[in-house]
C-alpha cells in the first residue's frame, strides 16, 4: 500500500533534480553550501534514535540496525552488554529480539550451543541511529516494489 | 498444562510465519492471492563479486532484477569471509543508488564554449573528449609529456589501471601516472621491495587461525577490516592460549580485544621497534641459523628529510636527502652494537608506555614457542618513516625466523579493494611497470615494450611525478592537463587548501574528473565523466592476501556512464602516433604511422584477441559491445603474460569466473599460500628450506635504522597532535557510504575526538564547536569526550570521511622520502571554541 | 547459578563449544524459528517438497513469486540452525534466510 504513491513522489523528484541539475550546475548536498577553498560551521550533534521500534528492512539479508542508544556500552574481553538483553536466556525478561542463531555457527558451518565468538563484536555490524535526514538521498528498489512496477495491480 | 502451551506454541509459529512474510513482502495466506505472474520475470538472478571497499577482499553474493542490484549477502563460498560481512558490506546494495549520480558528462562553459571559470554544463561525449583531448594536445605540445598526468586509483579495476598506465607510460610517453595507493600503502609496497626484492607479504590470511599471537601496530582492524577481526576475535576468544597486543597513538575499539594495550607517542614506534630487537638480541633468542642462511645486514641512509617542496628549511638541512634510498653492508655483530642505544627501558620512556607491558610485547616475538602474526596499516605506512617501520618490523620476524610458515607472519593490510591488484601487481605508480618491474631499469622497460610490441625507447626512463609531486606541479602549473579516475583527492590530499586546490583552480590547467558522485574533487573540476560503478562493469580485483577475484558485469549503468575502461580506451582513439610520439620513435616501427593509440596500444592483436562469444553466455558487456571484442580478458591476459614465470603467475582469465579468487603465484593451477618456503612456494629451491628469491642471492635484508624525530610536533602555538583516519560506517571520503541512508544516520558527521581532561582544561565540553587549526588552515567541528576512540591527552583525532569538514586541509604534506606517502598521522594544531557563527 | 552460565560473558562464550547447551534446556520442540526462502519460481513445488520433507519443517506461506514461508520447530537452536543450513543447499535455492527466532517459554 505504501509502495506506490512513495513511487510518484520519487518519479516526480526525478524530473525536479534533473531540471534544476541543468539550471545550476553541480552542488553536493553532502558538502554544503560552503565554498570548496572555505569552510562552514559544524551542525550541532544529533540526538540517538531511542525506541524499540524495529525498522523494515530493505531485502531478507540487510542486517537490522540498533534503534536505540548503544552510548556507554561495554562490548569488550571482560563482558557484552548488548548480550545481557539480546542472549537467548535474557529475552524473556527484556523483551529483546534474540540473538539470531545463524550468529551460533562457526566458521566452519558448525552450530554451538552459543553465540560464535566471531560475531562477538556486535558493532560489526550491527550500528545505531541518528535522528538526522541524510542530505542525499537514496533510490534504492526493493525486490517488491520493483515486482509490483513489472506487474501494476499486484498483491501489495 | 499442555493446552495454553499449544496455544502459546501456535501463536508462535503465526507470530514466526508473519515476520518472514513481512520481511518477504507476500501476504501470509499467499495461496489466497490469485495473482497470475511471468514466472521468468519475478526470477533473481544471484551472481559472486568481491565487496567494493577495502582491501579484506570479501565476496558478496548479489541479487539482480530488472537491471538493478535488490539485494546482497555474504558469500558463505568465500575463503575470506564465510558469509559475513562488516555493516558497510550489508548495505552494498544501495551504494549505487544515491540521488545524485552523475548521468551527464559537464564541462565548465560561458557563451557556449568551454571557460575554466563558466558553470558545469551538460555536454555530450563527443564534445566532452573532442575539448579534452585538444587541452591534452596543448598540454603535451608547451611542455612535452611533462605537461600532462593522471591520478588513478587502487579502486581501479585490473583491467582498468593496466589500460591506464599503458595509455600514459607507452601512449603519451609520460611516467606522470601515480594511484591514489600512494596515499595508502605506498610504503608497505617500498617495504617489501628493500627487505625482500618482491612486493607483497609472503602469508595469507589463514595465518589468522595457526597463530598464538597476534601484534597491531598502527592497525585499528576492528573499524578498518572488520572481517579479518572477526577472525582474529574468533581466533583469541576460541583458543584462550592467544594473545592480542594493539599498539597505536591513541586508544581505539581494537584495544577491546586487546590483552596487552599500548598508546605510545606518535613516532616512537621507531624506538619500540629496534628495542624489541635488541631484546632479542640481548636475551640470546635470535634464531642464528635462519639469520645466517637467509639473511644480510644493512645499514641505511639517515637524515633523509621530510619529502617536503626543496626550499623547506627541514629539507635543506637534511644530510642524507639525496642518498635517501641508499644502504651500507654492515655484518651483524655491528647491527647489535648498533641496536645497544634501544633498550626496553628507554624505549618505555621515550614512548610513554608501561615497561611491563613492552616486557611482555618484546616476550611474544622473543619466545620461540609463540607464532606471530603482525598486522600493520597506516599507523606505519602514514609515517614519515614509514618504509623504515616496515623494514624494522621485519627484522623482528627474520632474526627470529617467524616468518613465511602458517602462523608466522609480518603482514602488511591494505586499504583499497585492489591496492595489491591493480596499483602494486599492475605497477600504475609513476616508478613501476607490471610485475614489480621498474621504468628506471633498461631490460625492465625493454620486456614491457617488448610485450606491448612498441618500438626501444619508447617508455620514458625515469619516474614521473608521484600523487603530492603532482599537486605541487599543478599549482606550479607545470602540469597542465590532468585526469583524475576513481578518487577524490581534494579531500584526501594533505595541506589541500595550499597544495591541491590551487592548483586544480590554476587558469593554466585543465582537469578532467571520472566519478561517479559528485564528490568535491569532481566539483573543482573543469570536466566531470560520469563513470560506472562496480557491478556496473566487468571487474577484476587483488587483496591484501595476494588474492585476484574477478565479477561479471550484472547491471548497467545509469544515463550515459561509462566505465573508466570505456573512456580511457575510447580516448585514445583520438589521438594520431605522430601527434604523441617523436619521428625517431615512429621510425622505429613505421608501420605505426598514421595509426590511433588506441590501434597501437588495445588493438595490436593482444588485447583484440578474444571475441566477444568468449564472454560467459548470459552477461551483458558494455565494452565488449563498444569495441568489438573481450576488452577484459585480452588486457588480463597480455598483462598476465609479464608475470608468469617469474613468481607472479595468474590464472587464465576466466578460471577467475568460477572460483572465489586464487592466490598467486598460481602455478599448474594450484594457488600458493605462503611463500619463499620450501614446499608451500613452487617457486623455492629444493633443498633451500626458504629462499627470498626476490633478491638473486635469495636472502632477505636486515635493517640498521635509527629514531628520528616527526615533522611537526606540537608547540606552545599548535599545543596537540591531530591525527586523521578512518571511522567503520564509512569508507575513505564517504562518497558511497554516505549516500547510504542507514550509514549515513550511523556516523553522520565527523567529530574532533579529545580526551576530557584537555577538554575540562579548555574549557569545552562535548558538543561544543570547536576549531581546529594549523598553520595551514582549519575546519569546524563538534567536540566528542566521549565514544569509540580514546584519545591520550595532547592529541585529537579527526576522520576524514566527511566532505563539509575537510581536515586534510589541516593536515601537513610530509610523506616519506623513500616511497613519497604522505604522514596523515601527525601534524600540530590547536583548539579553540567557536564562539559566533 | 543460571545467569552466571548464559551467553553474557566471555567465558560462557569461549566455554560454548564444551558446555553441552545453553542452561535453560528446553524438551524436544522447544524452539520455533521461521525462513524466507527465496527458490526459483519454476522449481517452487519441488523446493517446498523438499523442504516439507525435513523434520520440524512446515510452510506457512507461498508465493509463486518463489517464496515460501517456513517455520521449524527444533529441539534447540542448533538443530534449527542445522535445518537452515540443509534448506539453503537445497536444489535451486537462492537464498534462505532467518528471519524470527524464539524460544516457547512454556517449553522450559
Amino acid at each position: 500500500m505504501i509502495g506506490k504513491p512513495a513511487m510518484v513522489v520519487l518519479a516526480i523528484a526525478l524530473v525536479a533534480a534533473s531540471s534544476s541539475l541543468l539550471a545550476q550546475g553541480v552542488t553536493s548536498g553532502l558538502r554544503g553550501p560552503a565554498p570548496l577553498n572555505e569552510e562552514g560551521p559544524a551542525p550541532p550533534m544529533t540526538p540517538m534514535r531511542n525506541t524499540a521500534e524495529r525498522d523494515i528492512r530493505n531485502y531478507p539479508e540487510q542486517p537490522p540496525v540498533i534503534p536505540h542508544s548503544i552510548d556507554g556500552y561495554q562490548v569488550d574481553m571482560n563482558g557484552n552488554k548488548c548480550l545481557s538483553c539480546h542472549a537467548r536466556a535474557r529475552t524473556g525478561e527484556s523483551q529483546a529480539p534474540m540473538v539470531s542463531i545463524t550468529h551460533f555457527m562457526d566458521r566452519d558451518g558448525q552450530f554451538l550451543a552459543s553465540v560464535s565468538p566471531r560475531r562477538y563484536f556486535c558493532t560489526e555490524c550491527r550500528v545505531p541511529q541518528n535522528v538526522t535526514t541524510p542530505p542525499v538521498t537514496n533510490d534504492f528498489v526493493d525486490i517488491d516494489t520493483l515486482l509490483n512496477r513489472a506487474a501494476p495491480g499486484g498483491h501489495r | 498444562m499442555t493446552a495454553p502451551k499449544l496455544d502459546r506454541r501456535q501463536v508462535l509459529k503465526l507470530e514466526a510465519a508473519a515476520m518472514a512474510a513481512l520481511a518477504g513482502g507476500m501476504p501470509v495466506a499467499a495461496g489466497a492471492a490469485n495473482l497470475i505472474t511471468e514466472r521468468a520475470e519475478s526470477e533473481l538472478k544471484w551472481d559472486k563479486a568481491p565487496c567494493r571497499f577495502c582491501g579484506t577482499g570479501c565476496s558478496v553474493m548479489v541479487a539482480t532484477k530488472d537491471n538493478r542490484v535488490v539485494a546482497t549477502h555474504g558469500d558463505i563460498k568465500s575463503e575470506v569471509n564465510r558469509g559475513l560481512n562488516c555493516v558497510k558490506g550489508y548495505f552494498l546494495s544501495k551504494i549505487m543508488y544515491g540521488h545524485d549520480r552523475l548521468t551527464k558528462p559537464m564541462l565548465r562553459k560561458k557563451g557556449g564554449t568551454y571557460d575554466k571559470n563558466g558553470d558545469l554544463t551538460e555536454v555530450s561525449w563527443d564534445e566532452a573528449f573532442d575539448v579534452m583531448a585538444e587541452k591534452f594536445k596543448a598540454a603535451l605540445k608547451k611542455r612535452g609529456p611533462s605537461g600532462v598526468g593522471m591520478f588513478g586509483s587502487g579502486q581501479w579495476t585490473i583491467f582498468e589501471g593496466y589500460a591506464a598506465s599503458k595509455l600514459f607510460k607507452a601512449g603519451f610517453r609520460s611516467n606522470n601516472i601515480d594511484p591514489n595507493a600512494r596515499h595508502c600503502m605506498a610504503s608497505a609496497a617500498v617495504g617489501f621491495m628493500r627487505t625482500f626484492g618482491i612486493d607483497e607479504p609472503m602469508g595469507c590470511y589463514d595465518d589468522i587461525e595457526a597463530t598464538d599471537a597476534f601484534v597491531l601496530w598502527g592497525s585499528n582492524m576492528a573499524e578498518m577490516h572488520p572481517i579479518l577481526w572477526t577472525r582474529v576475535a574468533d581466533r583469541r576468544l576460541s583458543a584462550p592460549h592467544v594473545r592480542v597486543a594493539a599498539l597505536s597513538t591513541f586508544e581505539h575499539r581494537s584495544f577491546d580485544l586487546a590483552d596487552i594495550g599500548l598508546v605510545f607517542k606518535p613516532q616512537t614506534d621507531l624506538y619500540l621497534l629496534n628495542a624489541i630487537a635488541n631484546h632479542i638480541v640481548k636475551t640470546g633468542r635470535v634464531n642464528k641459523d635462519f639469520v645466517n642462511k637467509h639473511t644480510l645486514f644493512k645499514r641505511g641512509q639517515t637524515d633523509i628529510g621530510y619529502g617536503l617542496r626543496p626550499d623547506h628549511p627541514l629539507e635543506k638541512k637534511a644530510t642524507g636527502r639525496a642518498r635517501a634510498g641508499d644502504a651500507q653492508d654492515m655484518s651483524y655483530d655491528e647491527y647489535v652494537k648498533f641496536l645497544s642505544d634501544y633498550t626496553l627501558e628507554k624505549a618505555a620512556e621515550m614512548a610513554g608506555v608501561p615497561l611491563n607491558r613492552l616486557e611482555a610485547l618484546a616476550e611474544l616475538y622473543a619466545d620461540p614457542k609463540i607464532k606471530v602474526t603482525s598486522f600493520w596499516t597506516m599507523g606505519f605506512n602514514q609515517h614519515t618513516r614509514g618504509v623504515w617501520c616496515n623494514n624494522l618490523v621485519y627484522n623482528i620476524h627474520l632474526l627470529t625466523g617467524k616468518i613465511s610458515e602458517p602462523g608466522n607472519s609480518p603482514f602488511s593490510l591494505t586499504g583499497q579493494p585492489s591496492a595489491c591488484g591493480t596499483a602494486r601487481e599492475v605497477g600504475t605508480f609513476s616508478h613501476r611497470l607490471p610485475a614489480d618491474m621498474v621504468v628506471t631499469n633498461k631490460e625492465h622497460r625493454e620486456k614491457a615494450e617488448h610485450i606491448w610490441k612498441l618500438p626501444e625507447g619508447t617508455i620514458p626512463d625515469k619516474p614521473g611525478y608521484h600523487a603530492v609531486q603532482q599537486n605541487r606541479m599543478l599549482k606550479d602549473g607545470l602540469l597542465n592537463a590532468y585526469w583524475i579516475q576513481v578518487n577524490n583527492n581534494l579531500q584526501a590530499a594533505a595541506n589541500g587548501n595550499e597544495e591541491t586546490y590551487p592548483g586544480y583552480r590554476n587558469p593554466e590547467n585543465f582537469i578532467v574528473v571520472s566519478d561517479a558522485y559528485p564528490t568535491v574533487t569532481a566539483l573543482a573540476a573543469d570536466l566531470i565523466l560520469p563513470a560506472a560503478m562496480w557491478v556496473e562493469k566487468e571487474g577484476a580485483y587483488g587483496n591484501a592476501e595476494r588474492r585476484t577475484h574477478t565479477w561479471h558485469q550484472l547491471v548497467s549503468a545509469p544515463g550515459e556512464a561509462r566505465s573508466d575502461l570505456w573512456q580511457l580506451m575510447e580516448f585514445s582513439k583520438r589521438f594520431k602516433v605522430e601527434e604523441v610520439w617523436p619521428e625517431e620513435l615512429i621510425a622505429k616501427q613505421p608501420e605505426y604511422r598514421g595509426k590511433t593509440l588506441f590501434d597501437v596500444l588495445y588493438r595490436n592483436g593482444q588485447v583484440d584477441k578474444f571475441p566477444v562469444d568468449d564472454i560467459e553466455a548470459g552477461y551483458v558487456n558494455d565494452e565488449a559491445k563498444a569495441f568489438g571484442f573481450y576488452v577484459q580478458k585480452g588486457l588480463f591476459e597480455e598483462y598476465a603474460s609479464f608475470g608468469r614465470g617469474h613468481g607472479h603467475d595468474l590464472a587464465p582469465y576466466d578460471t577467475y569466473h568460477q572460483v572465489r579468487g586464487l592466490r598467486w603465484p598460481v602455478v599448474n593451477g594450484q594457488e600458493t599460500r605462503w611463500r619463499f618456503r620450501e614446499g608451500l612456494d613452487p617457486y623455492v629451491q629444493q633443498g633451500t628450506g626458504v629462499q627470498f628469491y626476490g633478491f638473486p642471492d635469495g636472502k632477505a635484508r636486515i635493517f640498521a635504522l635509527p629514531y628520528e624525530p616527526p615533522a611537526e610536533s606540537p608547540d606552545k602555538d599548535f599545543p596537540f597532535w591531530l591525527s586523521t583516519g578512518r571511522v567503520l560506517e564509512h569508507w575513505h571520503s564517504g562518497t558511497m557510504t554516505r549516500r547510504v541512508p542507514e550509514l549515513y544516520r550511523a556516523f553522520p558527521e565527523a567529530v574532533c575526538f579529545m580526551h576530557p581532561d584537555d577538554a575540562t582544561e579548555l574549557k569545552l565540553r562535548r558538543g561544543d564547536e570547536v576549531k581546529v587549526e594549523s598553520r595551514r588552515g582549519f575546519v569546524r567541528v563538534r567536540l566528542e569526550t566521549r565514544g569509540r576512540d580514546r584519545p591520550p591527552r595532547g592529541l585529537v583525532f579527526v576522520p576524514w570521511f566527511d566532505e563539509s569538514k575537510l581536515i586534510n586541509k589541516v593536515t601537513l604534506d610530509a610523506t616519506d622520502p623513500l616511497s613519497l606517502q604522505t604522514d596523515y598521522k601527525k601534524c600540530a594544531v590547536r583548539i579553540e571554541k567557536v564562539t559566533t557563527t | 547459578m543460571i545467569r552466571a552460565q548464559t551467553a553474557i560473558d566471555r567465558r560462557a562464550l569461549i566455554t560454548g563449544r564444551v558446555l553441552p547447551a545453553d542452561p535453560v534446556v528446553p524438551p524436544p520442540g522447544g524452539e520455533i524459528a521461521s525462513i524466507l526462502v527465496q527458490t526459483r519460481p519454476d522449481r517452487l513445488d519441488a523446493t517446498e517438497a523438499g523442504i516439507t520433507a525435513l523434520r520440524g519443517c512446515e510452510i506457512y506461506g507461498r508465493d509463486e513469486k518463489g517464496k515460501l514461508v517456513v517455520v521449524v520447530e527444533g529441539p534447540d537452536a542448533s538443530s534449527l540452525g542445522a535445518t537452515l543450513n540443509t534448506i539453503s543447499a537445497l536444489p535451486n535455492v537462492y537464498s534462505a534466510s532467518l528471519v524470527f527466532h524464539a524460544v516457547d517459554p512454556g517449553a522450559a
